[in-house]
């Protein structure tokens, strides 16, 4: 029970399903329609109620009026029909004498009107599907008309229906009669015809709601045939949009679904569509956030690989030296291998720092706060600070003006610096590290040159890959080089929009230029 | 025992290892001469090759991988170790066919080092002097033959080259035929002090061995595989 209860739930939940309910619900307003002309319809009745109304009135005046009622009657309905011209045509005017007898007819001067065609409108089958669908609607409104037999007086000597005798009695009277075809409705109403407090007639005035009638069903099958349309339209219309929205998007679905395995993992990605519409927008924005966190994964699991087995040297040596320790007993020995610990233990700490600060830049980049650096000014610092080191000398060739990036000048200065240390670590004894810096108004221009070996071809490359360390006079111990230094220098120049970029020196040495956009 | 003192190169660019290594041998009555990389190794036993050689495989200028090769184009005889530091490396190494004799992970233990040096030379003695006499039976299971002293394997009276690793490991099988050895139970067999491999590592070894049972015959199936426990030897 429960499961159909939600399977139903889910179906009504489409998005397919609630376009169609949408699109048919709109459908729905001609029908609407179709119920007011239901009460237009009565509008209609009681306006020519009351039109009839209005000339039996004028009739019975205008018999009451005259000095011999009953010649006079005819010559009153033969210049009312004169006056009335085509209107009077379908109104039936009738003067009655007080025992029920036709005095005079207007039939009698015009003929009786032509015969009812059959209303084509109501023979429609279109329509009588409708009237059929919607006669509930229509029961309380049928039951009004009084069920009587069609042109009620046509075959009477007198005629005495209710509203005649009431008009005899002295009342105005009215009756709605149906046709005996049921086609029409046509309206009675009958005026008393006094002289003085005496009523000596009654005027009838009838008219068949027929014309009316029918222009209204033809409206009503108008209507009706375009509410069938609409539904045809509706439909087609959901079905489309259903294809082009709701298909894709269960494409989509489908692909999420494939891409994660069982185990929650990253198994393929999201194809993308050609599509250029707002679900094409959407697959290749999931394709490529699939395609980026793939990369991700891929990128920590070489990372972890590449750690793990940067740490395995250092492990390797600390092993075998305490082994050593272990079956060691001459103290110089001793404090050799322990001295080998330390230093190795130095390594991977200086490794557990760089690692720690590679994969922390990203984030940090994103939320440092930036300030407005002057490059000059710092590399006249940190080249301040430098010349103090070693028997390398360092050569700074800067612009007058003050060359400024938006940066954490910690990170500009992690930079330079790294790179600094890597031109005088290759530099040879005496060696000069030429520094220029160069700006315009876009771009900051760094350049470290050194007097070193210079790069391979080969390794152009992969200077800034981690852990790569080449250092062919292998004389400095290897703790100080974890092979992060220019990896961390890429990734911060990465992450400001600049770049670097080794190359080697005509007259021999590397140069790094670093460049950043400028603030 | 050793009339001549037998020279030992060790190659890798981890001076701590080096020294370490160089001593530990030194100690144990070896020359030793030390390298930094393949290049430089290369210069110098080109002209007068050592009777042992330990390489560590990733190196500036010339590689492990490359010095082995070199080597072996000089001596199909010397034995050669190999030191890895990725389950990866080992993988490649392994498929490579260098011909080396052994394979240690890192970080590996000196004693490990040390054991398999010295059956290398017991073993490169028997080859050099085939008519020594056996001082202990072979352990004999069906067409296969252990001789536990050289670390030498036959299979129908053909010679089948292991390394010392994979002689290990097949000893622990071939010693409790149709009993199941799990693959912890290999690494402690083929690797007795320690040294840390993943089970990947095993198979690979375990893929090696039949291979290399299969060239000496085609119809080799006597080390099953049991899904999920680890293998088996059935006679």
């Amino acid at each position: 029970m429960k499961r159909i209860a939600n399977r139903i739930r889910r179906f009504l939940s489409r998005i397919s399903f609630r376009l169609m309910a949408f699109n048919l619900l709109l459908v729905f307003l001609p029908v609407a329609g179709i119920l007011y002309l239901g009460s237009y319809e009565q509008k209609l009745l009681g306006l020519q109620r009351r039109a009839l109304q209005e000339e039996a009135r004028l009739l019975a005046a205008a018999v009451a009026s005259a000095p011999v009622p009953g010649r006079a009657a005819q010559e009153i309905l033969l210049e009312r029909h004169r006056l009335r011209g085509n209107v009077t045509e379908s109104i039936r005017l009738r003067v009655i004498s007080p025992l029920g007898h036709i005095i005079a007819d207007s039939h009698s001067l015009s003929g009786p009107p032509p015969p009812q065609r059959a209303n084509r409108a109501k023979r429609n089958f279109l329509y009588r599907v409708g009237a059929y669908l919607l006669r509930p609607l229509h029961l309380s409104r049928t039951t009004e008309y009084p069920l009587a037999e069609g042109d009620y007086y046509e075959r009477s000597e007198r005629l005495l229906g209710a509203e005649v005798r009431s008009a005899l009695q002295g009342d105005s009277g009215a009756v709605e009669r149906i046709s005996p075809d049921r086609r029409s409705v046509t309206v009675y109403v009958a005026e008393p015809i006094r002289v003085g407090d005496d009523v000596i007639g009654a005027a009838l005035a009838s008219q068949s709601t027929f014309r009316i009638l029918q222009d209204l069903y033809t409206v009503r099958l108008g209507i009706l045939r375009i509410f069938i349309i609409s539904v045809i339209v509706a439909i087609i219309l959901s079905w489309l949009v259903a294809t082009t929205i709701v298909r894709p998007v269960r494409q989509l679905r489908l692909e999420a679904g494939a891409i994660l395995d069982r185990r929650g993992r990253l198994r393929g990605r999201f194809r993308g569509s050609r599509k250029h519409d707002e679900i094409g927008d959407l697959s290749r924005a999931l394709e490529r956030l699939t395609r980026r966190l793939d990369e991700h994964v891929r990128f920590i699991e070489s990372f972890a690989a590449d750690v793990s087995h940067e740490f395995k040297n250092p492990l390797a040596s600390i092993r075998t030296a305490t082994e050593m320790l272990a079956e060691v007993d001459e103290q110089e020995q001793r404090k050799r291998f322990l001295r080998m610990v330390e230093l190795e233990i130095a390594r991977m700490e200086s490794l557990l720092a760089g690692v720690r600060e590679i994969t922390m830049i990203d984030a940090q980049l994103t939320t440092e706060v930036r300030t407005r650096v002057d490059v000059r000014g710092l590399l006249e610092r940190i080249v301040e600070g430098f010349r103090l080191r070693g028997n390398v000398s360092i050569a700074l060739n800067s612009p007058p003006e003050a060359c400024e990036v938006n940066a954490s000048e910690d990170r500009l200065i992690q930079v330079f610096v790294n790179v600094l240390e890597n031109a005088i670590s290759f530099s040879p004894p005496g060696g000069v590290v030429t520094i220029t810096l160069t700006c315009d108004a876009s771009m900051i221009v760094t350049t470290i040159a050194d007097q070193g070996s210079g790069i391979a071809d080969a390794d152009l490359l992969r200077v800034f890959d981690r852990f790569f360390t080449h250092r062919p006079d292998a004389t400095r111990p290897r703790a100080s080089h974890t092979g992060l230094g220019l990896a961390i220098v890429k990734a911060i120049v990465d992450g400001y929009g600049g770049s670097i970029t080794p190359s080697n020196n005509k007259g021999g040495g590397a140069t790094f230029e670093i460049r950043l956009p400028a603030a | 025992m050793r009339r001549v003192k037998q020279t030992i190169a060790v190659v890798d660019d981890e001076e701590t290892i080096r020294e370490t290594v160089a001593f530990a041998l030194r100690r144990d009555g070896y020359d030793v001469v030390t390298f930094p990389d393949g290049g430089a190794a290369w210069d110098v036993v080109k002209d007068k090759l050592p009777s042992l050689a330990i390489l560590d495989i990733t190196m500036p200028r010339m590689d492990g991988l490359e010095l082995c090769r070199r080597l072996r184009a000089r001596s199909d005889t010397l034995p050669i170790i190999f030191l890895t530091s990725r389950d990866e490396e080992l993988d490649r190494v392994l498929g490579l066919e260098l011909g080396a004799d052994d394979y240690l992970c890192k970080p590996f233990s000196m004693r490990e080092l040390a054991a398999r040096v010295k059956v290398l030379f017991r073993r490169l003695s028997f080859i050099e002097n085939p008519s020594a006499q056996h001082a202990e039976a072979p352990l004999k299971v069906g067409a296969l033959a252990l001789d536990l002293q050289r670390y030498m394997a036959t299979w129908n009276d053909a010679r089948v080259d292991l390394t010392v690793t994979e002689f290990m490991m097949l000893h622990a099988l071939v010693r409790h035929p149709g009993h199941v050895k799990s693959r912890k139970q290999l690494t402690k067999e083929g690797y007795p002090n320690d040294t840390y491999v993943s089970d990947r590592t095993i198979d690979t070894h375990i893929k090696r061995l039949r291979r290399k049972f299969e060239e000496a015959d085609p119809a080799f199936a006597a080390i099953e595989t049991v899904y999920g426990v680890g293998y088996r030897w059935v006679a």
